[in-house]
């Protein structure tokens, strides 16, 4: 009994290194190789997560935000009217969020720095950078 | 007592065309910049009638004030686009920095940013607006004037 206790503690302890580590986004590899290639939500992108937001507050998106790849990033959308968080080149996301509501999307898994758009208002721009 | 010179009377008819044209255009300036952002807007706050219509709206009639200013450039005609360009004016001034619930037909447009199509809609409006005024008030000396001279 008192050693499986051991061991889940162990096992629990490994996870908080591991997703640490993907975080702070030098070691990787244990959490990005666990699941197959494709839409990641697993436990490496889940570090991200906790801080991954994009708040759209008076038609802004604020300062950059960094999340790590495949990441769940969600947006907050403070404003009466709706926006989307749309990236400038290609089809790497695209989120919509009603007025006063939220949204979710995946971050893309090939790090880089994303431009990204409402397409509703041609003012509002930010970026998105993955690492 | 007597009459105007030809030069003068020329260049009197070419200041009033120039203030014509240039209120026209700050109309069609301010149209085109509604009728371009009305899809996006449209889509972003669809409340009451929502905000894209009201820009088509107010396209429609920025652009009839021009053709009307153009066309006669007649003191109501000056008063007309007058009238436009200032409540837009207005409008694009006051959502910018007064949070303004909605009200009627129209939704909450609050928008505290300013970005380069809006400022050039807005400077088109300011300046519609201004030159409108100019334009009723030396339409209103000329049939004065008229008026004056026919009284002789």
């Amino acid at each position: 009994m008192n050693a499986r206790r051991k061991l889940s503690s162990l096992l629990v302890l490994l996870i908080l290194l591991g997703t640490g580590g993907c975080a702070g986004g030098s070691g990787s590899p244990a959490s990005t190789s666990a699941p197959p290639p494709g839409p990641a939500y697993g436990a490496g992108p889940t570090a991200g997560t906790a801080a991954a937001t994009i708040t759209i507050k008076d038609f802004a998106y604020g300062d950059p935000l960094t999340v790590a790849p495949g990441a769940a990033v969600t947006v907050t959308n403070m404003d009466a009217a709706a926006h989307t968080v749309t990236a400038d080149e290609g089809s790497a996301f695209d989120a919509q969020v009603k007025g006063g509501g939220t949204a979710t999307f995946t971050a893309p898994t090939k790090p880089g720095s994303y431009a990204y758009h409402c397409t509703y208002h041609p003012g509002m721009h930010g970026t998105l950078v993955v690492k | 007592m007597s009459a105007q010179s030809p030069g003068r009377t020329v260049r009197v008819h070419t200041a009033g065309m120039t203030l014509r044209i240039l209120t026209a255009v700050a109309l069609f300036i301010d149209a085109a910049v509604h009728i371009h952002l009305a899809p996006g807007y449209q889509a972003g706050n669809s409340a009451g009638i929502g905000q894209g219509n009201l820009f088509l709206l107010e396209s429609a009639a920025a652009v009839l004030a021009g053709l009307y200013v153009l066309l006669r450039g007649s003191r109501a005609a000056f008063a007309v686009a007058f009238v436009v360009a200032l409540s837009a004016f207005v409008a694009v001034v006051a959502y910018r920095y007064v949070n303004i619930p909605a009200f009627g037909p129209f939704p909450a447009m609050y928008e505290p940013i300013w970005f380069f199509e809006k400022s050039v809609s807005a400077v088109a409006e300011g300046a519609g607006a201004v030159l409108a005024a100019i334009g009723f008030v030396r339409a209103g000396r000329r049939t004065n004037g008229q008026g004056a001279q026919s009284k002789h």
